[in-house]
């Protein structure tokens, strides 16, 4: 089942190697372990290159966007099994 | 010295993307399309969908017929143009001739970077390895290996997935006896049916038929034909930036087929603004114009106009191409299909109009250019585009495309 968000949260990752690493986010008041990075990748939204990443934790799969120019991270949608 | 050409062509690859994106999808029937509407087709399935019978263009209704747990996904052009990016960055270390051949698929020419097709091999494989661990591990794809781009694409053709198959020149003969002309790239059913009529019916007679003749009936593609049979390269791998389009263009299927010229002309525009977008992306003017239109019933228009002046701002593209077309729509026929494209291209003029107003209009396009870049595409657009916001959404092509990375 897909969701839609679209709200800001905070992000844990690391910069290693040239590669964005999530390692966990905080949407409202519920912390997520990201067990798995499934997918990055980047499209342009005007000026904006934005970076998309498609990750896990043991029961959810999240669509996360960086925006570089803004620094602000949003949760795109949810699915869930 | 032994020329080596390695073809590359991911597997099921949009479905294939979807599927490394969302592992939820991963093992079941998926179809991507352009519409999730009952007679939205689907441009691409999975391995599981295929299995099934479900290929590209079914439709949505007729998929769940066949399959009612099938699942559908809207297609993301945007996704599936980073990932080959990323892709197509890894096989560029690799070679210095590298020729992208669509989204999903790349030429590698490897002569003077490997010794042997052994070499090659190894270097398939890793470059398969690779893909799989740097940018999915659910992406695979099948690679071809030949001493000729023919043979290398026919080897990619018929490899199993996920594997790689060599064709070296001794045994060309033994893989071309095993298939039908249709099976060999670029031939279709209409030159099937041209090769039939001079008594062609295998591969392997192609081969042996003297070339004077096929070029008496067929013109240079006869000898082009001949040639790829034989293990003869005439075409070399070109590196991208040797390859420029002959022309640009953009087609649409009408949602809502109409008689009328104001429910086509906002759809119109868009074609048109899209084609001129990247005609100046490419630093490209235009002097021909190509419109086409297809009906609900059968038949429909194809037309092309050499002109005298330039096409450059989308207005001008608009003006010739909606004059040209509207000259030739039959009246009272519902139209399902339209297209625009614009050729004999060229490099744009630096000198200055005479004419203050064509330098205006020159001037106003280059502008909104410049703040669709910075802010989103149809951050701005003309007037006669108002109403086609959901119409002529971004769409990679099925055809080679030069232009693959093209965003508009």
């Amino acid at each position: 089942m897909r969701e839609e968000i679209n709200e800001q949260i905070s992000v844990l990752a690391s910069f290693d190697k040239n590669q964005i690493k999530i390692m966990a986010f905080k949407w409202g008041q519920t912390k997520y372990i990201v067990i798995k990075t499934n997918l990055a990748y980047e499209a342009r939204e005007g000026q904006e290159l934005v970076r998309y990443f498609s990750v896990s934790d043991p029961g959810n799969l999240f669509t996360l966007a960086f925006y570089p120019l803004q620094n602000l991270w949003q949760l795109k949608e949810v699915f869930s099994q | 010295m032994q020329h080596i050409i390695l073809h590359i062509d991911m597997n099921s690859y949009f479905a294939s993307v979807e599927q490394q994106a969302n592992p939820f999808l991963r093992g079941k029937p998926l179809g991507v399309c352009a519409y999730l509407s009952e007679r939205g087709c689907i441009i691409a399935s999975s391995k599981e969908a295929k299995a099934l019978g479900i290929g590209v263009g079914v439709r949505v209704f007729e998929a769940k017929k066949i399959c009612p747990q099938m699942i559908f996904v809207e297609n993301d052009p945007k996704k599936y143009r980073s990932v080959t990016s990323r892709i197509f960055k890894i096989l560029a270390e690799y070679t210095d001739t590298m020729e992208p051949y669509s989204i999903d698929e790349a030429f590698l020419d490897l002569t003077g970077w490997v010794k042997d097709l052994k070499q090659a091999e190894d270097l398939g494989i890793e470059m398969n390895r690779r893909i799989k661990q740097e940018v999915g591990e659910w992406l695979t794809s099948s690679v071809g290996i030949a001493e000729t781009k023919f043979l290398a694409k026919f080897a990619s053709d018929n490899a199993a997935k996920d594997s790689i198959l060599v064709i070296p020149q001794a045994k060309r003969q033994k893989y071309l006896g095993r298939v039908k002309l249709t099976d060999c790239w670029g031939i279709n059913k209409a030159l099937e049916r041209r090769l039939n009529w001079l008594g062609i019916h295998t591969p392997l007679e192609l081969a042996t038929y003297p070339v004077s003749n096929l070029m008496n009936a067929l013109g240079k593609i006869g000898y082009f034909l001949w040639a790829n049979m034989n293990g003869i390269e005439y075409d070399r791998v070109k590196s991208e930036n040797e390859t420029t389009p002959k022309s640009i263009g953009h087609s649409y299927c009408l949602p809502r087929p109409s008689v009328n010229w104001a429910d086509l002309a906002p759809v119109f525009m868009k074609l048109c603004e899209k084609t001129g977008r990247r005609l100046r992306a490419l630093g490209k003017e235009a002097t021909g114009i190509s419109v086409g239109a297809a009906y609900t019933v059968e038949g429909g228009v194809h037309k092309s106009l050499q002109l005298k002046s330039i096409l450059y701002t989308s207005q001008d593209i608009y003006q010739a191409a909606s004059s040209l077309l509207q000259k030739n729509l039959q009246p009272y026929q519902v139209v399902r299909f339209l297209a625009v494209s614009v050729y004999n291209l060229q490099p744009i003029s630096q000198q200055q109009s005479l004419f203050v107003e064509l330098q205006k209009k020159k001037d106003l396009n280059f502008s909104l250019d410049q703040v669709n870049d910075k802010y989103g595409e149809y951050t701005v657009f003309f007037g006669e585009q108002w109403g086609s916001e959901t119409n002529v959404l971004d769409r990679i092509g099925f055809r080679k495309t030069v232009s693959w990375q093209s965003e508009i």
